[in-house]
C-alpha cells in the first residue's frame, strides 16, 4: 500500500497527532449543555462533597475516544489516498500511449486509452509518468499528478498521420533513465518496437506491451512516392515513383489508383517498376512545381495512408549569356548541360570576364585576375540579405567541397580560399587562371558540376525535394538553392545544422514565397503493421488492484457510517 | 399548562374547589385569644368540658366557683373548662421563580394546595392570612374567616400569578418568615407552600424560624426530577432565580452525590418542622393534587 499524497512516515506521523490530539481534546474538552434548573443548591453541594478531580481521571469515555479516532483516522486515510500496490520492488512505469496513424484504424485508439486508464488507476501516482507519443511525444501525466487530469488531457488528443515514434521515445527514455533502477516502458497500442532496440536498452529498463497487437484484416496504403529527374533526360520533365503495399502481402490493381496533377487527372500511363511490387512509374510529368497527389480509391480500415501527395520541383531551363572571351573554355560545357540554354536575348545571367559590362547587374559567373582577388572564389550576396546564412549552403549548393582545392593551391602557390562579401546582386567570382593550362581544373570531373551548380545556383532555383515523408529527414538536391521550412507565421523552423524532419503528413511552408512542400504519411510499418511480436504481453493490467478512486470511496463510505454511529449513540444518550 | 396559561378559570376548577370540604384538618392545640372555633384551645375557659380546678383569685367569674367544694373543704376553686376556639392559618405560598420553571410549573399545585389549606380551616371555622412571598413577604390579608372567603382567596391567588409571572423573584424564604415573626399575629398555624431551594439553603430557614411561635406545617411540591434528574453527559446548569452557572459532568457517581445531597435535604426540612412539632407534606406536582390530599387525609382529618 502506498499513498498518493502523503509518504508513509506523513500518514503514520498524521495519524499519531491525531490520536495525541484527540486524547487531549478528550480530556480537555468541555462541551456543555446548558439546562436552567429551579435550583443549583443541590448539585453544588454534590460537587463539594466530590473528591478534587485528577487530570486522569477526565478520560472516561474510551468508547467515544475510539470512534471519533476511527474517524478521523479514515478521513486522514482518505486524505492521504492510499494506492494499492503492486510492485514490491518500486519501480517506475512509464505508460505510453501510441498516437501515431496505425491507431486511427477502427477501435484502436478507444480500446488503447481505456486500457490506459485502468493502468493508471492501479498505479501509485508517483511512480508513473504518461507520455502520448503521437508526431510529438507530450507528457499526459507527470509522476505524482492525479489521473483525473489524464481525461481532459486526451480531450483533443487523436491518432496523428506520423509514423510510430514510441522506438525513438524508448531510446530517449533509456538515455534519460539510464542508471536508475526499475523503470518498465508499457506501450499502448501498436506502435513496432523492433527487438535491436530492446536488446540496447540499459539493465534495469523493460519494454512492454499492454495489449497484443492487433492486426489489420485488410488494409493497403501509399507506402513510397518520389521524384527524380526524369529518365529520358528532358529537363524539365520529372518521373515519379510510386508504391503501395499490403497487409496480407496481395497484389494491387494498378486501376485503384486516382492521381491527379494541381487537381487534373494525369494522362500518362503508370508503368511497372522494374523489380519493384506494387510499384509504379509515371514518367516525364511536366517538372513546374505542380502537386501531384495519389489516392487509393477503395476504402479500409486505415484511411490516413489512403492518400499520398508530393510537390514536382520547377525546373526552367536556364537562358545564359556567355561572353566571347571566355566561349572557348565554357562553351561546351554549357551546352553539355540540358538545363541551360545559351543566349544573347534576355539571359538569367551571364558569364563573364571582370570589367566586362556583360549582363549589367544581372547575376554573374565572373573570373577575374588572381592578382586582384585574394580569394580563389568569392561569392557576392545582394545588400539586402544576410550573407552569412547562404554561405554555408551556397559552398554546397555549388560544389565548392567536391574540388581538389589542395592541388588548385599547388599549382598556384598560394592558399585557395573561399569567402562571400555582399554586393550589388549575386555574384561568383574565381580566378581567371584556373582556366589556364597550369590548373588542370578544366580537365578535371569536378569542373562540368562546378559550372552546371554555379550556374543553378546563380540562377536561384529553389531546393527539390525528391521524397517528403512524415518522420524522415527533409533532404534537399544539393545543387539548388535551399528554402527555409516556416511556421504558419513565417517563421523559421529548420534545425541549425541538422536536416528537418517533418512530424506528421500535411503541408509545410516554405520561405521566400516558395510552393509549399506536402509531407505523405508514406509508412510501410504503420500500412502492414508488421510490428514484430517482440513484446511481453502481461496477462491483466499492471498494478490490477483496486483503483485508488475505489479506496478513497471505501474510505469515505467507513467515515461517513461511523459519523452516523457517533449521530445515532449521542441521540441515544449513549455518547456525551 | 405552562405559566403563562395561569389563570383563575385554570388554577381552580369547579370540582377542585367543591372536592375541598370533604378534606378536614384538626391540631392538636391552638392558642387562646380568638374567636370560638372547632378546635380545643389550650387555654382553660368557658367551654363545656370540664378540664381541672385552680384556686380562685379576686377578679375571677363567680360563676365558675365550685361551691361543692367549698362546702366541704371551706375553699374557694374555680372550675376549668377547655374552650374550643378558631385556629389561625397563616399561609404562605411561595411565588418565585423556580415555581414558573418547568411543565407543569409548580405555582399549579402550589396555589391548589394553598387554596386547599384555606378551604379547609374557612370550612371549619378558622380563620385564615394569606402572606405570599418570593424575595419578600406580602401581606395580602391577615384573617379572613367564613366559608365564603374561599372564593376571596381563590381569586387574590390568581391574581398573584398573574402579577407575579411577568416579574420574576427569588427565594428568600429564611427573611419572609423572619419577617412574619416580627408581625404581632395570634399564635397559629404557619403554612409553607414552596419548592424550599432557597438560595440560602435550609439553615438560614432554621435560624429564621426561631423566633417563630407557630405551629408548622411545610408542604414541599416535589417533581420527580427532583430525586432522580434526568441529566447526562457534561451540562452547564443555570440556577432560574440567582442566574448562576455550575458545570458539571454527569457521571453515575456524580448523578449518585446529587441523591444523596437531595435525600439529606429532605431529612434536613424534616427535621426542622419537627423540631418545630410541625409536619412536612409532599405533593408532587405531577400528580393529581385533590387524589394526593385525599390520600393524606383519607382518615378525614390530619393531626399536626
Amino acid at each position: 500500500m502506498n499513498f498518493a499524497n502523503f509518504s508513509w512516515p506523513w500518514v503514520l506521523g498524521g495519524l499519531g497527532v491525531l490520536a495525541a490530539g484527540l486524547f487531549a481534546l478528550q480530556i480537555l474538552r468541555i462541551r456543555y449543555r446548558e439546562v436552567t434548573v429551579v435550583s443549583t443548591l443541590l448539585w453544588r453541594r454534590a460537587m463539594q462533597e466530590a473528591p478534587v478531580r485528577k487530570f486522569w481521571e477526565r478520560f472516561k469515555h474510551p468508547w467515544a475516544y475510539l470512534l471519533i479516532l476511527a474517524i478521523c483516522a479514515t478521513l486522514w486515510l482518505a486524505l492521504a489516498e492510499p494506492q494499492p500496490e503492486r510492485d514490491s520492488d518500486g519501480s517506475f512505469h512509464v505508460l505510453v500511449l501510441d498516437g501515431s496513424a496505425g491507431m486511427a484504424a477502427g477501435e484502436r485508439y478507444a480500446q488503447a486509452i481505456e486500457a490506459l486508464k485502468d493502468q493508471v488507476g492501479a498505479l501509485p501516482p508517483g511512480q508513473r509518468q504518461v507520455l502520448w507519443s503521437g508526431a510529438q511525444v507530450r507528457t499526459l501525466l507527470n509522476p505524482g499528478e492525479d489521473e483525473l487530469l489524464l481525461e481532459r488531457r486526451l480531450e483533443k488528443l487523436v491518432p496523428q498521420a506520423a509514423p510510430a515514434g514510441v522506438e525513438r521515445l524508448i531510446g530517449e527514455l533509456a538515455m534519460t533513465r539510464h542508471g536508475q533502477q526499475g523503470t518498465e516502458v508499457l506501450i499502448f497500442g501498436d506502435a513496432p518496437v523492433r527487438q535491436a532496440v530492446i536488446d540496447s536498452l540499459p539493465q534495469g529498463i523493460s519494454v512492454r506491451r499492454a495489449q497484443a497487437i492487433q492486426a489489420l484484416e485488410r488494409n493497403t496504403g501509399i507506402t513510397a512516392l518520389g521524384v527524380a529527374d526524369a529518365q529520358s533526360g528532358i529537363w524539365d520533365r520529372v518521373d515519379v515513383f510510386l508504391q503501395v503495399q499490403t497487409s496480407d502481402g496481395a497484389a494491387v490493381d494498378a486501376g485503384a489508383l486516382q492521381i491527379d496533377l494541381d487537381g487534373q487527372p494525369v494522362g500518362a500511363p503508370l508503368r511497372a517498376a522494374p523489380g519493384e511490387r506494387n510499384g509504379w512509374l509515371l514518367q516525364d510529368l511536366p517538372a513546374l512545381g505542380g502537386l501531384l497527389t495519389v489516392r487509393l480509391g477503395a476504402e479500409d480500415e486505415l484511411a490516413l495512408d489512403n492518400v499520398a501527395s508530393i510537390r514536382l520541383p520547377a525546373k526552367p531551363y536556364i537562358d545564359v549569356q556567355l561572353s566571347p572571351s571566355l566561349d572557348s573554355a565554357l562553351r561546351a560545357v554549357l551546352e553539355a548541360d540540358p538545363a541551360v540554354r545559351l543566349t544573347d536575348v534576355s539571359p538569367q545571367l551571364v558569364i563573364r570576364h571582370e570589367g566586362e559590362s556583360l549582363g549589367g547587374t544581372l547575376p554573374a559567373l565572373e573570373f577575374v585576375d588572381a592578382g586582384r582577388q585574394a580569394q580563389a572564389f568569392l561569392l557576392t550576396y545582394p545588400q539586402d540579405l544576410q550573407g552569412e546564412n547562404y554561405f554555408a549552403d551556397a559552398v554546397e549548393a555549388i560544389g565548392l567541397t567536391q574540388i581538389d582545392a589542395m592541388a588548385l593551391a599547388d599549382a598556384a602557390q598560394r592558399p585557395i580560399e573561399v569567402s562571400m562579401q555582399s554586393g550589388d546582386a549575386w555574384k561568383l567570382s574565381l580566378w581567371q587562371e584556373l582556366l589556364g593550362e597550369d590548373f588542370n581544373f578544366t580537365r578535371s570531373r569536378a569542373f562540368p558540376l562546378f559550372i552546371a551548380n554555379s550556374v543553378r545556383w546563380l540562377a536561384g532555383i529553389p531546393a527539390a525535394y525528391p521524397y517528403v515523408a512524415a518522420g524522415q529527414p527533409l533532404m534537399a538536391d544539393a545543387a539548388e538553392r535551399t528554402v527555409q521550412v516556416v511556421d504558419d507565421e513565417g517563421r523559421a523552423i529548420d534545425p541549425l545544422g541538422v536536416a528537418f524532419v517533418p512530424e506528421q503528413a500535411g503541408t509545410l511552408p516554405l520561405a521566400a514565397g516558395a510552393r509549399p512542400l506536402s509531407v505523405s504519411l508514406l509508412d510501410p510499418l504503420t500500412t502492414t503493421t508488421a510490428a514484430e511480436p517482440t513484446l511481453e504481453v502481461p496477462a491483466g493490467a499492471v498494478g490490477g488492484g483496486a483503483s485508488s478512486n475505489h479506496v478513497l470511496t471505501v474510505l469515505l463510505l467507513l467515515a461517513l457510517l461511523l459519523l452516523s454511529a457517533e449521530w445515532y449513540g449521542y441521540r441515544k444518550g449513549r455518547m456525551p | 399548562m405552562n405559566a403563562a396559561a395561569l389563570d383563575f378559570n385554570a388554577l381552580f376548577d369547579p370540582d377542585f374547589l367543591s372536592a375541598l370540604s370533604r378534606l378536614s384538618l384538626s391540631a392538636r392545640r391552638v392558642a387562646g385569644g380568638g374567636r370560638h372555633g372547632e378546635r380545643l384551645s389550650k387555654d382553660l375557659g368557658s367551654g363545656v368540658e370540664f378540664k381541672d380546678y385552680r384556686p380562685y383569685s379576686p377578679g375571677d367569674d363567680l360563676r365558675a366557683i365550685d361551691w361543692n367544694i367549698y362546702r366541704r373543704l371551706g375553699k374557694l376553686s374555680l372550675r376549668l373548662f377547655e374552650e374550643q376556639q378558631d385556629l389561625p392559618i397563616y399561609l404562605m405560598p411561595d411565588l418565585s421563580s423556580s415555581m414558573f420553571l418547568e411543565s407543569p410549573p409548580r405555582i399549579v399545585a402550589g396555589l391548589r394546595a394553598t387554596l386547599a389549606m384555606a378551604a379547609i380551616g374557612l370550612d371549619h371555622h378558622d380563620s385564615a392570612g394569606l402572606f405570599p412571598f418570593s424575595d419578600q413577604l406580602q401581606v395580602v390579608f391577615k384573617s379572613k374567616s367564613g366559608r365564603a372567603s374561599v372564593m376571596t382567596f381563590a381569586r387574590h391567588l390568581a391574581a398573584l400569578v398573574q402579577d407575579t409571572q411577568d416579574n420574576p423573584r427569588q427565594t428568600h424564604l429564611a427573611t419572609a418568615v423572619q419577617r412574619l415573626s416580627h408581625m404581632k399575629l395570634r399564635s397559629g398555624l404557619l403554612v409553607i407552600v414552596s419548592d424550599f431551594f432557597d438560595p440560602e439553603g435550609l439553615e438560614a430557614l432554621r435560624v429564621a424560624m426561631r423566633a417563630v411561635r407557630h405551629r408548622l406545617l411545610l408542604i414541599q411540591l416535589t417533581k420527580k426530577s427532583d430525586a432522580d434528574p434526568a441529566l447526562q453527559g457534561d451540562v452547564r446548569l443555570r440556577d432560574c432565580e440567582t442566574n448562576e452557572v455550575t458545570d458539571l459532568t454527569l457521571t453515575p457517581d456524580v448523578i449518585a452525590r446529587y441523591r444523596e445531597a437531595y435525600k439529606s435535604f429532605n431529612e434536613e426540612l424534616v427535621s426542622l418542622a419537627k423540631r418545630r412539632r410541625g409536619a412536612v407534606l409532599q405533593l408532587d406536582v405531577d400528580q393529581d393534587l385533590f387524589e394526593q390530599l385525599s390520600t393524606l387525609f383519607q382518615s378525614g382529618s390530619l393531626q399536626v
